[in-house]
């Protein structure tokens, strides 16, 4: 179709252009060159006008002749019925009424479409039209009796090579065992089946070759339905099938279509296009280009019988590429010079600058999807490494204040201590002489009350000092305190598996005055002691809730309950005491230190138990109370 | 007791703090020992030290010239007073230095007090040994030194091992003139026997000088 359309196209063209030079000529030349005469054109069919693959032949060969010929054509085309059967008898009245049609204005030429037709015009040729030039066309050479032609026949043979034919079919599926001639029952079918038998006798011993001409075509579908695996179905011709039933026009071959499984082959382009897979095939514009080619010169004057020429042969292959799909054969199988139609276009081919752009467009989305979340991650590990330091930071200045408060306090304190071991030595000593020496002992105690005076005083200078760095008093929200504190802390929970469950109060604000580093030292240090505290127990099972609430007298308690495993009875008194520790490298100044900056604060920290754990309480007054 | 104070050992105690000081000072007089406290080694450097046993207290960390600066000081110039060093904040190497350098010990600030006595006790012994050393040297080189030429030459061949015989033989005089300067050599000498002259000859590092 997509080829003839091609074709239909070009015709148009050309005889539009055709026209416009005939007008031109028509306004230059005399008026009396408008007398011009129109030749008169019979198309003889053999079967009707609607047998393929003679149908496609009359189509094309109307279009050629339209478009090579010099004149205005009247065509009438007619149909031969009686090709239909055996019986010869209704030949007679078509004769006559075809005498008796044209009797007045004989035709200038008859094109004889088919064996039948042709059969029909050699054997009536004394009765009809004996004068009257004619071409014989879309027959094949076997079916012209070469001996009846007079001075007046021209001959546009075809060559079909059903050897050819058949061997294409093992060509491009070399496993085929099984062939099925679709041939049916009418004289000109049956001369093809002896024909084609004949011609296929060199495949004998490789191949099964079975034929309808029995069968009706409703029982032949049914078998196609049902071919053994490896088969392949040969369409020849099917006009008449054993039940008598007549076959017209494309619908015997695309119901075989619809029903077989096995590939279908053909000989001729008429039938190429949607049912069969291809192969090498007689080229209807070939011979239809001949045959209005010989027509044009016999009508301008030529002698037919001096007009030669050779039987048109197959062309080269073409190859439906929807049927080597659903048959599966490959490419590679094909006959070279091979050419393939009706292939589907790739998305690809199709839409190529859409895909691309697409595609690109997705690529620079994914691309810039993925560095941003790459840097996404990099940003958030960042953070949290970040987070992690600050944490083992605070960590370490806490180590770092408390040793290097412990170093100075000791040194500072180890003076007057060396002094009252001294001195207290010494007051012994003056007591043991044999006359005890009271004044130089009373002295010696003297200073070691003073020594120890001065080491009290000393750890108070040190406290005093350490209260002074405390910035002015200011109102701060518990809740953010804590948030910080958590914001610090949230990696370490997650890394420990840690479920964080806060209820914070947020109206009435639990607002505190105080000094914030200080309090959220006193939060990072019960916080992170939870958290080390849970590390020991079960995983699923660690839990740390933090909250806020705003007490009826106006205090703010804070409380931070971790799901450790707690502390012994014995030990819960000591834990706020300085050097105590239940951790094997920690130095037991944490909640020593966390209760003397609560304290600080007019506030109180006490340990209660929970069910699991441990609580600390921070009691603070609260601002503007 | 009544011996002259010229005589008497003496504690030297160094350290800034006065309580320490007093505290030191006070414990060392309760079982009778002379003390002298001084607040700096720049104090202690314009006092004269004197020629009795002493001993030396003294705190590492000092305003100026540490303890452990002082100890160095000494060791160059050769004075040898044993030291005791007290710390409130010693460390390893502090202390391995100290003891390097000759220490008696390294106490601890607060120490026990009987730590501190025994310390103080076992530098002053230490001073005594090493004076009684130095004097019976001196006694040693003033009669080497009243000894004639030949009588020290003689002195050197007999610490040597040789026979009167020998020794005769090597200077060139009778056995009876070697016999004779060897008896003024033992005179001289108070020695007892020829180790003993042999052990002092060693002391005085006398090496024969003529060959």
């Amino acid at each position: 179709m997509y080829k003839i359309g091609t074709i239909v196209i070009r015709v148009r063209r050309i005889c539009s252009a055709t026209a416009i030079v005939c007008c031109v000529m028509q306004v230059l030349v005399s008026p009396t060159a408008l007398a011009i005469e129109h030749k008169q054109v019979m198309l003889l069919h053999s079967f009707g006008r609607d047998f393929k693959p003679w149908s496609d032949y009359a189509k094309f060969i109307r279009m050629e002749l339209d478009r090579q010929s010099p004149w205005p054509l009247d065509i009438t085309e007619h149909s031969l019925i009686s090709a239909r059967s055996d019986d010869e008898n209704p030949e007679g009245p078509f004769v006559d009424y075809l005498r008796a049609l044209y009797a007045k204005r004989p035709v200038d030429l008859i094109v004889s479409i088919g064996a039948p037709a042709a059969a029909f015009v050699q054997r009536n040729r004394q009765h009809l039209f004996a004068t009257t030039p004619m071409v014989f066309t879309a027959v094949d050479e076997r079916r012209v009796q070469f001996s009846t032609l007079t001075a007046n026949d021209a001959v546009v043979a075809v060559r079909i090579d059903y050897l050819a034919a058949v061997k294409n079919i093992l060509q491009v599926l070399p496993d085929t065992k099984d062939v099925t001639v679709v041939v049916g029952a009418s004289p000109i079918e049956k001369f093809w089946k002896e024909e084609i038998r004949r011609d296929l006798e060199p495949l004998a011993d490789r191949i099964k070759i079975s034929w309808t001409d029995h069968l009706s075509f409703e029982a032949f579908l049914k078998l196609a339905a049902a071919l053994p695996p490896r088969s392949a179905i040969f369409w020849e011709l099917m006009i008449v099938d054993a039940a008598g039933v007549v076959h017209e026009g494309d619908t015997p071959l695309a119901n075989l279509h619809a029903v077989a499984n096995a590939p279908i082959f053909s000989y001729d382009e008429s039938f190429f296009g949607r049912d069969i897979v291809g192969g090498p095939l007689l080229l209807v514009a070939d011979t239809s280009r001949q045959t209005a080619a010989a027509a044009v010169r016999i009508l301008g004057g030529e002698k037919p019988g001096e007009i030669k020429i050779a039987p048109v042969q197959f062309g080269s292959p073409v190859f439906d590429w929807r049927q080597m799909q659903r048959w599966g054969i490959s490419e590679s199988h094909l006959p070279p010079g091979s050419r393939i139609y009706f292939r589907n276009p790739t998305a690809w081919e199709r839409y190529r600058w859409q895909i691309t752009l697409i595609a690109a467009v997705i690529f620079t989305q994914a691309a810039l999807i993925f560095g941003l979340l790459y840097e996404h991650r990099r940003r958030r590990l960042a953070e949290v490494e970040s987070l992690r330091r600050m944490s083992e930071l605070a960590h370490l200045n806490r180590v770092a204040t408390a040793g290097a408060l412990s170093a100075s306090i000791a040194h500072e304190v180890r003076q007057p201590l060396a002094a009252m071991v001294a001195q207290s030595g010494a007051a012994m000593r003056w007591l043991a002489h044999k006359t005890p020496d009271l004044p130089e002992a009373r002295a010696a105690l003297q200073k070691v009350a003073d020594a120890g005076a001065r080491a009290s005083q000393i750890i108070e200078n040190l406290r005093s000092m350490f209260r002074k760095e405390a910035g002015a008093p200011k109102p701060l929200n518990a809740n953010n305190l804590l948030g910080n504190v958590l914001a610090l802390t949230a990696n370490e929970m997650r890394k420990h598996g840690i479920v964080l469950d806060t209820a914070f109060s947020h109206t009435p604000a639990p607002l505190v005055l105080g000094d914030a580093a200080q309090l959220e030292q006193v939060f990072l240090n019960l916080i992170v002691n939870a958290i080390e505290a849970m590390r020991s127990s079960a995983a699923g099972a660690r839990t740390l809730d933090v909250s806020t609430t705003v007490g009826e007298t106006g205090g703010v308690l804070i409380t931070v309950a971790d799901s450790g495993p707690g502390i012994d009875d014995a030990n819960i008194d000591k834990i706020f005491d300085a050097f105590f520790t239940t951790k094997p490298d920690g130095m037991g100044m944490g909640l020593s230190i966390c209760r003397s900056i609560v304290e600080s604060h007019g506030g109180r920290l006490w340990v209660g138990r929970a069910d699991r754990g441990l609580t600390f309480h921070v009691l603070l007054p609260a601002a503007g109370t | 007791m009544n011996k002259s104070a010229e005589q008497q050992p003496i504690v030297i105690v160094i350290d800034d703090d006065l309580d320490v000081r007093e505290g030191v000072t006070n414990l060392l007089r309760s079982v009778g020992l002379r003390t002298k406290p001084f607040a700096s080694v720049a104090d202690f450097l314009q006092w004269k030290v004197p020629d009795v046993p002493s001993c030396l207290v003294l705190d590492v960390r000092l305003p100026g010239l540490s303890g452990l600066d002082l100890q160095s000081e000494l060791n160059k110039a050769n004075i040898q007073i044993p030291i005791v060093f007290m710390t409130g904040h010693g460390d390893i190497p502090m202390t391995v230095r100290a003891m390097k350098g000759g220490a008696v010990d390294f106490l601890g600030k607060p120490f026990r007090d009987q730590d501190m006595l025994d310390a103080v006790q076992v530098g002053l012994d230490r001073d005594r040994q090493r004076r009684r050393n130095a004097s019976d040297r001196s006694d040693l080189k003033s009669a080497y030194d009243s000894l004639t030429p030949r009588e020290q030459e003689i002195m050197a061949l007999v610490a040597e091992g040789l026979m009167n015989k020998q020794i005769a033989g090597k200077i060139d005089v009778s056995e009876v003139t070697v016999k004779f300067h060897r008896a003024n050599v033992m005179r001289k000498m108070e020695a007892k026997s020829v180790a003993d002259l042999v052990r002092m000859a060693a002391a005085l590092g006398v090496h024969r000088s003529v060959r």
